[in-house]
């Protein structure tokens, strides 16, 4: 089934096994990945909103912890258990980070759009794509068990650094439950490589006639740099994670040393727990990188065509994309700083990181460009990707301090820096999630999004997003470790619970939120209304491809690119959008 | 209660679902395009993205004011902090500007250019000179930034001379924190000598014989005990015992390299250490705090000191740090009197005992299920004599008798690790007691 199939534009009929489940074609798959990761998404918040209740009430029973985790999780005065805390805790930021903003973000979106945006019939191999999201469907399933499991699951938080997730006498999740979380990951890491480099393959090889490089959308040069990070980023931990598992069943000490536990000594010698730290922080902190450039890729697009004007600085903004992507290689040692690590080190990795702050800075400055003397539609992906450009200024800016070594000290690992990869990376990229999702729904299903009940969600979750993490970081401030299963041990932080509860409040609430986007997803799906070719008035080519999508993009021949895609109110044109596949006029030079 | 909450879930759904259903009737009556915002939702929009952005930008600022940049944590208690607090608050001002003026921009560009009937947007696709503008300035800051944090970096983490030795060892969940004693030299350590009344390993030549002595003499028994009653016993029973005789024979192997490293003077280091479950500084003085781990990675955070150092099993790190408030002087702060006035009015409503103030250290990197309340009662007191006299009563003190009477070390091995646990938690909750 390779793209040549459809040259011609036949259509041939398909089972419902390869059109649903085993479905080779981009626009499928990317749907696929989209309902997985909002499933996923689902569990995510819901473990989010159940631990933000034990915060805020320590000492209260609640009928939601055992409606939605079981007995098992439960001591038996009816309170969650201090080691199941932490296990939802690590579940959480597992799914967050890797599911919905890794595999949910980069596989719908890349997916979706690569070929549409750059005139293909499909991806370069569609066999790939399809075993990543099986891959990706098969370490859902696995992380999702693993929260059943009898012992717990993983729970040394997201970052599961040794000992602590080797040792099953340290934790018991660091039992069956870790292992679990181990082949999860491995499954999932090598869906994101097939993935990865499919899209890179795609991108290099597969543009339609006239789409060279600078005439890419900013989503697509989003999209390749994304998938360039996963590639170099990505087999560092499958390398990391590997080395875990054989600490952890098969007697090695890559990460162990001298350690003393159970009242024995273990044989376990000259191994370095800060070695695991080296090796996940060299993916991780690409990966924040790899769940924030995909959003805004999305925001710019979304932005440019909403504003009615060119994205400003469109090779100002590849540059930056590009810097930022390499520049997120060497950083990753801002999140080792008070480990012990040479001082002189540290100060190379202060300096590298606000480095990125210049490149950051001039992003978010283009977008506020792009809106000025605009014509502003507040459809509700715009929204959204304001609400972006909101927090990603906000988050950014507190990263400035933890990227600095002598002001990281007092807050490293408290509430502080949650609330700043919150905003920075989790709000941010979800939002540009949303605004994707309302934006490309058309091209998705052929129906729109209702547009009410999307300013109800974004509104809900704008306010609420900023209600919980804002607070947090004062919170961090007064000196609140993260990861605590209550703050009652210490009396200098009583002061702080108040806004412990009124973050757990707001957390209620966009939680809740979110079920008005879940409606309005489903009930769109078959109700919405049928959308008109190109709703939003756009340039870019996936507009130019039936409303009912095919496989294969275009009936007849690929379309021919004339074109930058940001030619929006352009004066030599009547309209206020010029779609890239217009042939310029005499005497117009291309952008 | 299950089926309320799945009542109420399903109400709110057939109640969307209605609510939908109107306004689909509404608007193809109405023929409206759904993707055309109108003129109505413009309004709406507009209007609430002014609200949200005063709302954004005065709850922040109050915020700002009422807990302030450090809340509950106002007065730096080590002489580095202060230093660091002043980074904070020049940090904190350049980083509010930009805050206020960006989200200025933002806001008020997103409202003032909302779509209106007739205008065409501004073909405006990019400035070079405006670009270079807004990557220079940033730069120029940042610069000043790294500057001033590099200056302070540097000066924290040079090593001070003769500073006072400690040293403070983690375990699951509780610290230990050994003094160096007369000589400030801290004796060798090792986790494979711990045990209950030796917690942090410390290592002496005699230490080392009798461990063998006592391994050695194990084996033998367990050996005979095999050889006598092996064929009645269990197959798994009899493979354990095997298992122990190779472990501590291992453990015997093992033993060889800590007996090389050992001197006379380290073991004369080693005697005049002194293991405490409370840490007493004296204010005006440095401290090297050397900082290991038994088991997985803890971090030691102080907060007031301004000071945090992660804590790894198989290696040693450090942090120096000045305290320049002694405990009692801090209590007499009026910043420190009003939190705990306001503290305490609350713990009486709860129920829960009055506390005072007092400096503390925490761990603060997930450790197990006791992170939350792994902690170590901290005293800085005003003078040397003070310290002496509190000294003294931790060397008489029988609690670890290891160090003091290395001749008559207990033979308590089948003493779990459990119960070392619950001493140490148990003396923590003492301490917080105090």
């Amino acid at each position: 089934m390779g793209a040549h199939t459809h040259e011609e534009g036949h259509h041939h009929h398909e089972s419902f096994i390869t059109k649903y489940l085993f479905s080779q074609d981009h626009k499928m798959i990317s749907k696929q990945f989209l309902i997985t990761a909002m499933v996923m998404g689902i569990v995510a918040v819901i473990l989010s909103v159940l631990f933000r209740l034990q915060i805020a009430w320590p000492n209260e029973q609640f009928e939601a912890m055992k409606f939605f985790l079981g007995d098992s999780y439960l001591s038996e005065d009816g309170l969650l258990k201090p080691d199941r805390y932490l296990a939802i805790v690590t579940i959480h930021g597992t799914i967050m980070v890797f599911f919905v903003l890794t595999g949910g973000l980069s596989g719908t979106f890349s997916n979706l759009l690569i070929p549409l945006q750059i005139g293909a019939r499909d991806m370069a191999s569609g066999l790939l794509n399809m075993l990543s999201f099986w891959l990706f469907f098969l370490s859902s399933v696995i992380m999702i068990y693993s929260l059943m499991v009898e012992s717990g699951p993983a729970s040394a938080g997201w970052t599961v650094y040794p000992p602590l997730s080797i040792l099953e006498k340290a934790i018991p999740g660091s039992g069956t439950g870790m292992t679990l979380w181990l082949l999860s990951m491995t499954l999932f890491i090598a869906s994101s490589l097939l993935g990865a480099l499919n899209y890179i393959v795609t991108i290099l090889n597969l543009r339609t006639i006239g789409m060279k490089m600078t005439r890419l959308p900013l989503t697509i040069w989003a999209f390749f740099v994304t998938a360039i990070l996963g590639v170099l980023s990505f087999p560092v931990l499958v390398s990391a994670v590997l080395l875990l598992l054989m600490d952890k069943s098969f007697g090695t000490s890559f990460y162990l040393s001298d350690i003393f536990i159970g009242g024995e000594a273990l044989d376990a010698s000259g191994g370095s727990p800060i070695l695991y730290q080296h090796l996940f922080w060299f993916l991780g902190h690409p990966e924040v990188y790899i769940v924030l450039l995909p959003a805004l890729g999305i925001t710019s697009e979304i932005v440019s065509t909403n504003a009615r004007k060119p994205i400003f600085g469109y090779r100002a903004m590849i540059g930056s994309i590009l810097a930022i992507g390499f520049l997120s290689f060497i950083v990753w040692g801002h999140h080792m700083f008070i480990t012990g690590m040479n001082p002189f080190i540290g100060g190379i990795f202060v300096f590298t990181t606000l480095l990125i702050a210049i490149p950051s800075a001039v992003k978010a400055f283009n977008y506020i460009t792009t809106l000025w003397k605009g014509n502003i539609h507040y459809t509700p992906a715009m929204l959204f990707s304001i609400g972006l450009v909101s927090t990603f200024i906000t988050g950014g800016l507190t990263g400035i301090i933890l990227a600095d070594a002598t002001l990281d000290i007092p807050v490293h690992d408290t509430y502080f820096v949650v609330a700043h990869f919150h905003i920075v990376m989790g709000l941010s990229a979800i939002f540009g999630m949303f605004a994707g999702v309302y934006h490309w729904f058309p091209k998705m299903y052929g129906r729109l999004m209702n547009k009410k009940l999307g300013y109800a969600h974004f509104w809900l979750t704008l306010v609420s997003g900023y209600g919980v993490f804002f607070p947090m970081h004062f919170v961090g401030l007064a000196g609140a470790p993260r990861r605590y299963y209550s703050n009652t041990e210490f009396a200098f932080l009583d002061h702080i619970q108040d806004l412990n509860e009124v973050i757990t409040i707001f957390a209620i609430i966009g939680g809740i939120a979110q079920l008005i986007f879940f409606y309005n997803f489903f009930h769109s799906m078959y109700h919405g209304r049928v959308t008109t070719q190109n709703p939003w008035r756009s340039n870019t080519l996936e507009w130019t491809t039936p409303v009912k999508p095919i496989h294969g993009n275009w009936p007849g021949a690929l379309p021919v690119v004339h074109r930058w895609p940001y030619d929006y109110s352009n004066p030599d044109h009547e309209d206020d959008f010029v779609p890239q596949d217009v042939p310029l006029k005499e005497g117009e030079h291309s952008h | 209660m299950k089926f309320l909450i799945v009542l109420v879930i399903v109400l709110v759904i057939v109640a969307l679902a209605q609510l939908m259903k109107v306004y689909e009737l509404s608007s193809k009556l109405r023929n409206k395009d759904e993707a055309d915002v109108t003129l109505g939702e413009t309004k709406f929009n507009a209007g609430m993205l002014l609200v949200f952005y005063l709302t954004l930008m005065i709850s922040s600022t109050w915020m700002f004011f009422h807990y302030g940049p450090r809340p509950g944590l106002e007065i730096s208690a080590s002489e580095h902090g202060n230093d660091i607090d002043f980074l904070y608050d020049a940090n904190w001002i350049i980083l509010l500007t930009v805050f206020y003026l960006t989200q200025t921009l933002l806001f008020v560009f997103a409202i003032k250019y909302q779509k209106k009937k007739g205008r065409k947007a501004v073909f405006f696709a990019h400035s070079t000179k405006l670009e270079l503008v807004w990557t220079i300035i940033p730069a120029v800051t940042l610069a000043g930034i790294i500057i001033g944090g590099l200056l302070v970096w540097n000066k924290i983490t040079t090593p001070v001379e003769n500073a006072e030795v400690i040293e403070i060892y983690a375990q699951q969940f509780g610290w230990n924190a050994r003094y160096a004693g007369e000589d400030n030299t801290l004796g060798n350590s090792d986790f494979k000598v711990i045990e209950t009344n030796n917690p942090l390993g410390v290592v002496t030549s005699a230490l080392i014989d009798t461990k063998e002595k006592l391994w050695k003499e194990e084996i033998e028994k367990i050996e005979k005990q095999i050889k006598e009653e092996g064929e009645l016993t269990p197959d798994d029973k009899l493979e354990e015992m095997v298992e122990k005789v190779e472990r501590l024979k291992r453990q015997i192997i093992r033993l060889e390299p800590l007996r090389r490293a050992q001197t006379p003077e380290t073991d004369l280091a080693a005697n005049d250490d002194v293991i405490v479950k409370e840490l007493y500084l004296v204010k005006g003085k440095d401290y090297e705090f050397k900082f290991r781990s038994r088991d997985v990675i803890h971090s030691a955070l102080f907060p007031h000191f301004r000071a945090q150092m992660n804590c790894v099993p198989g290696m040693e790190t450090r942090f120096t740090f000045k305290p320049t408030i002694s405990t009692a002087e801090m209590r007499k702060m009026p910043e420190v009197i009003a939190q705990y006035e306001k503290t305490n009015e609350k713990r009486v409503v709860q129920g829960k005992e009055e506390v005072e103030f007092n400096y503390v250290l925490l761990c603060n990197k997930i450790c197990g299920s006791s992170h939350y309340n792994m902690q170590m009662n901290i005293v800085v007191v005003d003078t040397q004599e003070e310290f002496d006299t509190w000294y003294a009563e931790q060397k008489k003190s029988k609690t670890f008798p290891i160090l003091v009477g290395l001749e008559e070390p207990a033979k308590e091995e089948d003493k779990t690790e459990e119960t070392i646990v619950e001493t140490v938690m148990d003396s923590t909750a003492v301490a917080q007691v105090q």
